[in-house]
């Protein structure tokens, strides 16, 4: 599998967040609440959907129990999958 | 007289594997060394004359929760299940309600305010309350109380429901001999313990005929939950709808399914298109478990793709519904598993109570050639992802937000056709929501904190002053997607 370019990745990833949202959040929205998830309320039923959609989309396993932390915020979960992708194509 | 109950039954079976999570794995015989160990390391901890100890449980599904569950019942004290959601002060409310004496905690997550640590017991922290200034009276708890749960209110707080040991023991005996649990099975189960699902299905069920209880934790994500399946063999899986949405839409390629013979959902309604869509991925039919927090378990369908409804009532379960479609009535279930009365709202559940004992519950239904077909509610219970919660609470909780000066909170339907906690405020129009948002979420649950948010000059009522529900509704236009 190809690695996407990081800016590319994190445009997804945002994208995916987004769509995953259980009520109408924007990317407006997310940029003031410094791209915290935790701080749009982002719900367990969206992180259930945003992560189901990041493993179909991109082919990696993430486990929002390990590094818990990682998945509050935009920047984390893009660190996150970035490395997941490095392990998959040991890139 | 749970404590001796389950004594015996781990006992039984020896060193066969009885619970499991991502992490540990422990034989019936060394739960039962295990739970006993922790039955005297707590009495260690507790005063002498404590008597019967209100422990509040707060915490994911581990090995360690249901060996703390098994010492705590050993140690004569009464524990409390508390979803591990709950917040921190929230949990103070219900520890001043309910009177509770300890909490069993996971290590730094939300010690409630003025609590003392008393160290940990098996990984997980326990800390003592103390009694508020100006708390109301503490309630008596009824004699024959062995643990107790909790069910959403409608009057802005979790009403605590006792049981008896001997309820707690005819749930689980009635479910595995209704069901057909036997010791061959191996349980997988994502729903919190401290949930009616998993605790009437899996807690003790699993260990009275000597079956495998293995452990989800967290997000029941599609991969997580395969691997769970994959690496312990399930025979049954239990989980909310969420689990079975997820499974689906990750589609083809699904493994894991090869052992399962039984899916189990419940705690909010499944639609047909998941369910259909479940079976045809995986060849295992979907159970949808029916059940009152205050009654128990109380029905199953042998064959779920051809029974018409939520199946026959359970051994030692009587039900009363309407005759026939178009005649439906409210569902009064009877059963060996009833709650004995809330502890916090006196006369309550004794008011929900016909003289000949049976529960009113909420649904509206009939009977089906036995079979229970529910039809619809009695009250607005909001339901997201399985999850009760009560719009009085939420509401008071967003009131007290800074440009608040109202709120109204409904169940709506989101983007995905699915339930969300909506809420209209009334208040100026350069409201920032994040601070409503930020305020409930300091106070109560991650799950009761409203995704959905409309502003409002004044809240729309109708001529008795109640607000309009139909026009609060149309504020909020779902466009949906498929799961």
């Amino acid at each position: 599998m190809t690695v996407p370019q990081a800016d590319t990745l994190r445009a997804r990833i945002v994208g995916i967040v987004l769509h995953s949202a259980e009520g109408d959040l924007s990317e407006a929205d997310l940029a003031a609440a410094g791209w915290s998830l935790s701080g749009v309320s982002y719900s367990s039923l969206s992180y259930i959907r945003m992560i189901d959609a990041v493993e179909n989309e991109l082919g990696v396993y993430l486990d929002p129990e390990e590094e818990s932390e990682r998945f509050e915020t935009i920047e984390g979960i893009v660190g996150l999958v970035n490395e997941h992708l490095g392990e998959t194509t040991g890139a | 007289m749970l404590g001796d109950l389950i004594t015996t039954a781990l006992r039984e079976h020896g060193d066969r594997l009885a619970v499991a999570d991502s992490r540990t794995t422990y034989t019936y015989r060394e739960l039962e060394q295990l739970s006993s160990y922790t039955a005297r390391e707590l009495a260690t901890r507790l005063p002498a004359d404590a008597g019967r100890l209100r422990v509040g449980l707060r915490a994911g599904n581990s090995a360690a929760y249901v060996v703390l569950y098994l010492g705590l019942l050993r140690a004569g004290c009464v524990p409390f299940l508390l979803d591990k959601a709950t917040g921190p002060q929230e949990t103070l409310d219900i520890a001043d309600d309910c009177g509770l004496d300890l909490l069993v905690h996971e290590a730094g997550a939300g010690t409630p305010p003025g609590t003392e640590s008393r160290g940990a017991v098996r990984g997980l922290s326990l800390s003592a309350f103390t009694r508020t200034e100006g708390a109301a009276e503490r309630p008596e708890l009824h004699e024959t109380t062995e643990v107790c749960r909790f069910t959403s209110g409608s009057t802005g707080r979790p009403n605590c429901i006792e049981f008896s040991g001997h309820a707690v023991h005819r749930a689980a005996v009635n479910w595995v001999d209704g069901t057909g649990l036997t010791g061959e099975d191996r349980i997988v189960c994502f729903a919190s313990l401290s949930n009616g699902l998993a605790f009437n299905t899996s807690l003790l069920a699993a260990f009275l005929p000597g079956a495998q209880l293995h452990l989800g934790h967290g997000l029941p994500t599609s991969g997580k939950v395969v691997r769970g399946l994959d690496q312990s063999e399930a025979t049954r899986l239990v989980g909310f709808p969420a689990l079975f949405e997820s499974l689906v839409r990750r589609g083809t390629g699904l493994g894991g399914f090869q052992h399962l013979r039984m899916a189990i959902s419940s705690a909010a309604p499944l639609s047909p298109e998941v369910k259909a869509r479940f079976t045809e991925l995986t060849g295992v039919p979907v159970q949808n478990y029916y059940g009152a927090a205050e009654a128990g378990p109380l029905t199953f369908a042998t064959d779920p793709l051809t029974d018409p409804g939520l199946g026959q009532p359970l051994p030692g379960v009587s039900l009363r519904a309407g005759t026939g479609a178009g005649q439906e009535d409210v569902v009064e279930v009877r059963s060996e598993s009833m709650g004995t009365r809330y502890l916090n709202v006196a006369g309550l559940l004794e008011s929900r109570t016909t003289a000949d004992g049976y529960y009113r519950t909420s649904d509206l239904g009939y009977l089906d050639g036995g079979s229970l077909v529910l039809t619809g509610r009695t009250s607005q219970v909001i339901n997201v992802g399985g999850r009760k919660i009560d719009a009085v609470e939420v509401a008071e909780a967003l009131r007290g937000a800074e440009g608040v000066e109202d709120a109204v909170v409904l169940e709506v339907t989101d983007r995905h056709g699915g339930a969300a906690l909506g809420a209209v405020l009334a208040g100026d129009s350069s409201l920032d929501l994040a601070v409503p948002r930020r305020h409930v979420a300091g106070r109560l649950a991650a799950h009761k904190v409203p995704t959905m948010l409309r502003v409002v000059p004044q809240i729309p009522r109708g001529s008795s002053g109640k607000p309009s529900m139909a026009e609060l509704r149309g504020m909020f236009e779902p466009i949906k997607e498929k799961a």
